[in-house]
């Protein structure tokens, strides 16, 4: 989530406590003028503007973005798909030498 | 939002009233679907968008109507209006893809005696390790085109986790190995017939849609690496080229640039970082000596009339299939996905601007020189080696005749010409003095030519064209005095006027200075041009005043920089050091010794054409020194070995096993 939060929310150097904020239901998130606001939206399609890198920072951890694509984490899919056939093709590489036969 | 998505409504015609619908569906629709939409009644253009996601891969980006417009060029003409589709690709997919499909094509390569390597876990781990430096050192590059982009196999989160979910460059670095793994796999049953095969490295032109990255650098890294492990290096150049390494690396002056690389692609570095410069001095050292290694260890197995046949069917179907690129648009993005081209063939069958038409390749002139070659090889190397040509192959020739035409490639016609003259003279008469009489013989006529028909064009601006369009191209920041036309002492050519205004105002760089010096106050025998001049002069009818003008406005190097160069395949400090009216698009400097020159400076330049001289004077068989002639001509006016195929090609003609004891097939021989 920190790269994510990176690349959404733009660096920062704060270090934030997710778990004190989410504990803390007086927690307000106070508005930073040099920030550009920006829309996020969670699966169900609910939105919501964030006005400060920590409210930010907060929605990503919490699994909104602004970008649709993030929710279908493709790279995952296709790094196990690849795993997994690398473990059948050198199964088979094994048992019948089949790149020699190639 | 799922991985795989079905659209919700069915595409609907291709035409530009439609645009906004498919602006607002993208990820929806395939290839395919769009292509049953299209009615013929526009022209569509396909085009890659890199910057996708994997479950867009293949699937409408963005959709454009481009209308009629009018083109620029003083006469009422106008382009046709069109629609531009971009289809997504992606990074990994594309890396997985064109390699798969690239390697089994390789494997099509027949098999002969096997060749043990060792080891080949680990070196495929060592080559992944050298490709993992590849995308940190160019993150301006990749960065842009996926906001997956992070370089950490491992990094930490808020809390002080571990996070192991960098799934893209996971991918990426186990896509790396396996290409290394299987490549090697497949060469051991391979690897002595590759050298015949090579031709088709101009076909399969190897670069990635959207990567910086040619598939043949990470082969031929493998076999330089493997190379240094079975220890086939000259130690005497390995420890030159260490030592300008080190210089490249100490004078670099790190920065946060990203080079639009365009047709490049594949084959230059987008940055100016540190990583990056150590990528591309280790895998230039690395694909040159995993050349020169294929070439020793296969000789015994090169066979003249394949390799011939090989030069012959590359070149027919790179026309061919340029000429169905031009006619059918599917094709055409077919090809410069498949083919791994630098940029898309040209979608017309006409020349460009009446001239020139390249067809699939990314350079009229870099193709041309390789059709010319096709035909210059053939028909020497087929006479010295008494080998007859079937009717198929003869069919063929046409082929590379045809695109060597239509690239209207004047220098590689006229190399091709003399040199093919200049052999069969020198094996009628057999006299030593044929070579020498002949030269004084084309000079004379030359400069006959010239008083007879070019007297209109002063010496005077002969001689200093190249720095007339210099000093146009640079930015002189000085209020000049002009002369009743307007004309200013910059367009009036006044030399001595431009170097004494101040440095900073004239803005001209180091190079251009320099020249612009030794024109005007450099030591001058009375009759005799100096070199400058006649350089000048000849720049002007190879059509190269007004390109290596721009060079040399553009080149701003230091003493230790044009003695030692930037480095391989370094153009961004050469591009944008230095102001001048030029530091937009792509101004290539239109000649492989400049652009050889910024790479490795004139020590490195000199140090590689005494190799290639000192080879040349050791060769028995004199069919290299014509080969390399032919090269070193078209190098003057061409950027060809800024491409890797042109490289591949140069360096196995340095090391041709030109011997008469390679292998011919029986049935071609006398």
């Amino acid at each position: 989530m920190h790269k994510k939060t990176n690349v959404i929310c733009g660096d920062s150097d704060l270090k934030p406590d997710f778990e004190a904020i989410g504990n803390n239901p007086n927690f307000v998130f106070e508005n930073d003028p040099n920030f550009e606001t920006v829309r996020l939206f969670d699966l169900e399609g609910n939105i919501v503007n964030v006005n400060s890198w920590l409210e930010c920072a907060n929605y990503v951890n919490g699994g909104w973005t602004n970008y649709s694509s993030d929710f279908t984490n493709g790279e995952q899919y296709l790094f196990f798909a690849l795993c997994g056939l690398i473990i059948v093709l050198g199964y088979v590489q094994k048992k019948y030498n089949f790149l020699k036969k190639v | 939002m799922g991985f795989y998505h079905i659209a919700d409504e069915p595409a609907i015609e291709i035409n530009p009233v439609h645009a906004s619908f498919y602006q607002e569906r993208a990820c929806t629709y395939s290839v395919l679907e769009l292509l049953s939409e299209d009615l013929g009644n526009y022209d569509v253009i396909l085009l890659n968008s890199p910057n996708g996601d994997i479950e867009c891969f293949g699937k409408n980006s963005w959709y454009e109507y481009q209308p009629e417009k009018l083109i620029e060029n003083g006469w009422e003409k106008y382009e046709k209006d069109f629609i531009k589709i971009w289809l997504s690709t992606n990074i990994n997919v594309d890396l997985l893809i064109q390699s798969i499909f690239w390697l089994i094509i390789i494997s099509f390569i027949p098999k002969t005696k096997e060749k043990k390597f060792d080891k080949i876990f680990l070196f495929s781990l060592l080559n992944t390790c050298l490709f993992y430096l590849h995308i940190v050192g160019e993150k301006g590059f990749y960065k842009n085109l996926t906001r997956e982009y992070d370089i950490q196999l491992v990094s930490r989160e808020f809390n002080g986790d571990l996070y192991f979910e960098n799934y893209f460059l996971y991918l990426y670095l186990m896509t790396i190995f396996l290409i290394s793994f299987i490549f090697i796999y497949l060469a051991e049953s391979r690897f002595k017939n590759f050298l015949n095969y090579l031709p088709f490295v101009f076909l399969f032109y190897g670069t990635y849609a959207s990567l910086n990255l040619n598939f043949y650098l990470i082969l031929f890294s493998m076999l330089g690496l493997y190379s240094i492990y079975e220890k086939h290096l000259n130690m005497k150049i390995t420890l030159l080229y260490l030592g300008f390494s080190v210089f490249w690396l100490l004078n670099l002056n790190n920065k946060d640039i990203n080079f639009d690389v365009d047709k490049l692609r594949g084959f230059i570095n987008s940055s100016q970082s540190t990583t990056s410069l150590i990528f591309w001095v280790l895998v230039y050292y690395l694909i040159v000596n995993g050349v020169i290694f294929l070439i020793k260890e296969s000789k015994e197995n090169f066979d003249s009339i394949i390799f011939r046949r090989n030069l012959l069917i590359s070149s027919s179907l790179i026309t061919l299939l340029g000429l169905s690129a031009a006619i059918n648009k599917l094709s055409n993005y077919i090809s410069f996905y498949f083919l791994g081209l630098n940029k898309y063939g040209m979608r017309s069958l006409q020349s460009v601007e009446g001239n020139t038409w390249r067809g699939l390749a990314p350079s009229a002139e870099g193709m041309g020189e390789f059709y010319a070659f096709v035909i210059l090889f053939s028909i020497i190397y087929s006479y010295e080696k008494k080998l007859n040509f079937s009717f198929l192959e003869i069919f063929l020739l046409l082929f590379p005749v045809i695109g060597l035409a239509r690239s209207n490639n004047f220098a590689a016609i006229s190399s091709l010409a003399v040199i093919i003259f200049i052999y069969f003279l020198n094996k009628k008469t057999k006299s030593k003095k044929t070579i020498p009489l002949f030269l004084f013989a084309i000079v004379t006529v030359s400069v006959l030519i010239y008083t007879q028909f070019f007297r209109e064009f002063s010496y005077n601006y002969l001689s200093s064209n190249i720095l007339y369009e210099g000093v146009q191209a640079s930015e002189i920041n000085h209020d000049m005095s002009t002369n009743q036309d307007g004309e200013s002492q910059a367009q009036l050519a006044n030399y001595q006027y431009i170097l004494e205004i101040p440095q900073e105002k004239a803005n001209l760089s180091s190079s251009l200075r320099f020249l612009i010096e030794n024109y005007t106050y450099g030591y001058n025998i009375k009759y005799l041009p100096s070199i400058n001049s006649v350089i000048n002069v000849g720049s002007y009818f190879i059509n190269r005043s007004e390109k290596w003008g721009i060079f040399f406005a553009k080149y701003d190097p230091s003493l230790s920089e044009i003695l030692l160069g930037y480095g391989p395949q370094q153009f961004t400090d050469y591009y944008f050091a230095h102001p001048t009216k030029y530091n937009f698009g792509l101004f290539l400097p239109h000649s492989t010794f400049l652009s050889y020159l910024i790479f490795f400076g004139l020590i490195g330049m000199s140090i590689i054409l005494y190799l290639i001289f000192k080879f040349l004077l050791n060769q028995q068989n004199s069919l290299a020194l014509y080969f390399i002639t032919y090269f070193l001509l078209n190098f003057i006016k061409s950027d060809s070995l800024l491409y890797l195929p042109n490289l591949l090609l140069i360096v196995l003609i340095i090391h041709f096993p030109y011997s008469s004891k390679d292998k011919t097939s029986k049935n071609y021989i006398e």
